[in-house]
């Protein structure tokens, strides 16, 4: 199997492919706005993805991602555009049912790889308790791959993003620096245990960190992509309230610190930066935490926010069952900035 | 010298114009060219970083350009590097034997750490510790400098009380034994001077 193909694109893969928020917001100010009673969330409030009510007890959630490979193994490839894709209605507080195939492939390539990828990617909707059923394929000179994916989630249930409450704690439940170490990876191609620990993260399922979170009272919950940790903290915040983050409780793989500091960084996470630049006060100066702090993720972990006196037991129950969580922030007052990092 | 990175994505420019600067000889300059704002700023976040580098940045049609002066002070790091470490100074003067020695000797410790590239997290003053904090101490000036690079200088209040020296605090912050018994709970390493 020749994956030449793969290999040359992996340095732009993953969610640093993606378009940068500020671009993307002035693009989606100026199409047609759609009001529907049942349409419980739509994209004017950069959620993960949309719900729609289909009866009292039912909504719907679907949502929708690819991007470029980040590694040059297709199977883990296709696993960790699968992993990502689900991420979304685990982010919603729903349970997956249904999925379909994107699929962009250069038709002169072996279609060894895209078995491969197929494979991977059916293997994670099958973990997820979904049924694959479908999906598009089109002849593209760089190979792309992710999911539709359709949930459904009681509508009283739905966890949005910036509904958290003063007096939460907030818990990341994955490592961050994936962006950093992928980039890295591109440049040394040397499969070290860093590199493995961050492809072993992509490929894992936030299901069992949603399914531990069921029987808290969650108050706002999201995951961690292309827009980093603090740019997908910024979207839980809103007007009401602030939320302060202690830096030195963020796991991260410690190499991507490393790498930090010798400015293997990412053009995606400068790019983070510059749109958060008036949303965050950072009160620390350690250069290489604040890069790993605005790193793009490729299926990152979920950040969720519940009342103080929960986060304690649910991170317990995340640990137990083999989440690498911490409780990373708190959800104060407002201040004037939406996050301030100290 | 010019080095071309039109089509390279981060971190590849940033990696080439390190190296180039690298093998460069003092005095030289280097003009990168690179396709993406973000390349350009994250090259101006590793430049910063190092002494000796001037440079300025432009555009050139639909690409970024930033021009890089090396300087002779050799490429080495400003970065001052945090250790974990908290150091302890519990007396007015370092070792025993002459007291005049130990005065300077203390003085002199207090200023070499400013030059060092390994940086403390907190130096703790306590007992007569505190004389070198406050009025009429020789390193007052290293201690606001060790203050401005981050480190926390702290004197413990109940010292600075017994030796009525409360008022005379010239540099850094008071503190008490709760503070201080975490700091050093949660050191790597504690020196105790």
């Amino acid at each position: 199997m020749d994956t030449t193909n793969l290999k040359k694109l992996t340095g732009c893969g993953g969610c640093t492919a993606k378009l940068p928020p500020g671009k993307l917001k002035e693009v989606l100010e100026a199409i047609p706005k759609f009001s529907d009673p049942n349409l419980l969330v739509g994209f004017d409030s950069s959620d993960d993805g949309a719900v729609y009510k289909l009866t009292d007890e039912i909504a719907i959630i679907k949502t929708l991602d690819f991007f470029p490979p980040m590694t040059d193994d297709p199977y883990s490839f296709g696993k960790i555009a699968a992993a990502n894709s689900l991420s979304d209605v685990y982010a919603m507080g729903g349970e997956v049912k249904i999925a379909l195939n994107i699929v962009c492939f250069p038709e002169k390539d072996d279609m060894a790889i895209l078995g491969e990828i197929l494979r991977g990617g059916a293997e994670k909707v099958l973990e997820a308790g979904g049924v694959l059923c479908g999906g598009h394929s089109i002849n593209d000179e760089k190979i792309k791959y992710g999911l539709s994916v359709t949930g459904v989630v009681h509508p009283d249930k739905i966890y949005k993003n910036n509904s958290c409450k003063i007096g939460d704690d907030i818990i990341l439940t994955k490592p961050l620096g994936i962006g950093i170490i992928t980039s890295a990876y591109s440049v040394f191609n040397e499969k070290d245990e860093a590199y493995l620990t961050a492809i072993r993260s992509m490929k894992t399922l936030n299901k069992s960190a949603a399914e531990a979170a069921k029987s808290f009272d969650v108050s706002a919950c999201t995951d961690v992509t292309g827009f980093g940790f603090l740019g997908h903290l910024n979207e839980m915040s809103n007007t009401e309230y602030t939320i302060v983050v202690d830096a030195k409780s963020v796991p991260y793989i410690p190499k991507a610190y490393e790498y930090a500091k010798e400015f293997i960084i990412t053009a995606g996470g400068q790019k983070n930066r510059k749109f958060l630049a008036r949303a965050v006060k950072l009160e620390i100066d350690d250069n290489p935490l604040i890069e790993i702090l605005l790193d793009p993720q490729t299926s990152g972990g979920l950040l969720i926010s519940l009342p103080r006196e929960q986060s304690g037991k649910l991170l317990k129950e995340l640990q137990k069952s083999g989440v690498d969580a911490a409780i990373v922030a708190s959800v104060i007052s407002r201040e004037k900035p939406n996050i301030i990092v100290r | 010298m010019e080095l071309n990175c039109i089509g390279e994505m981060c971190p590849m420019p940033v990696i080439k114009t390190k190296k180039a600067l690298q093998e460069m000889g003092e005095n030289g300059a280097i003009t990168v060219l690179v396709d993406n704002i973000e390349a350009i700023e994250n090259i101006e976040k590793m430049v910063k970083d190092y002494t000796g580098c001037t440079y300025t940045t432009g555009e050139s049609g639909e690409n970024f350009t930033i021009t890089i002066t090396k300087g002779s002070g050799g490429l080495e790091s400003n970065a001052k590097k945090e250790s974990g470490s908290v150091v302890i100074i519990s007396s007015d003067k370092m070792g025993k034997g002459s007291d005049e020695l130990g005065e300077t000797l203390l003085k002199m410790f207090i200023y070499s750490l400013t030059e060092s590239d390994v940086l403390p997290n907190a130096i703790i003053f306590y007992n007569d510790g505190v004389k070198s904090t406050t009025s009429g101490s020789a390193s007052i000036e290293s201690l606001a400098n060790l203050s401005e690079m981050g480190v926390d200088i702290l004197s413990c209040g109940a010292c600075l009380q017994y030796h009525d020296l409360t008022k005379s605090l010239e540099v850094g912050r008071v503190s008490n034994m709760y503070e201080i018994s975490e700091i050093l709970l949660n050191a790597t390493n504690v020196i105790t001077i």
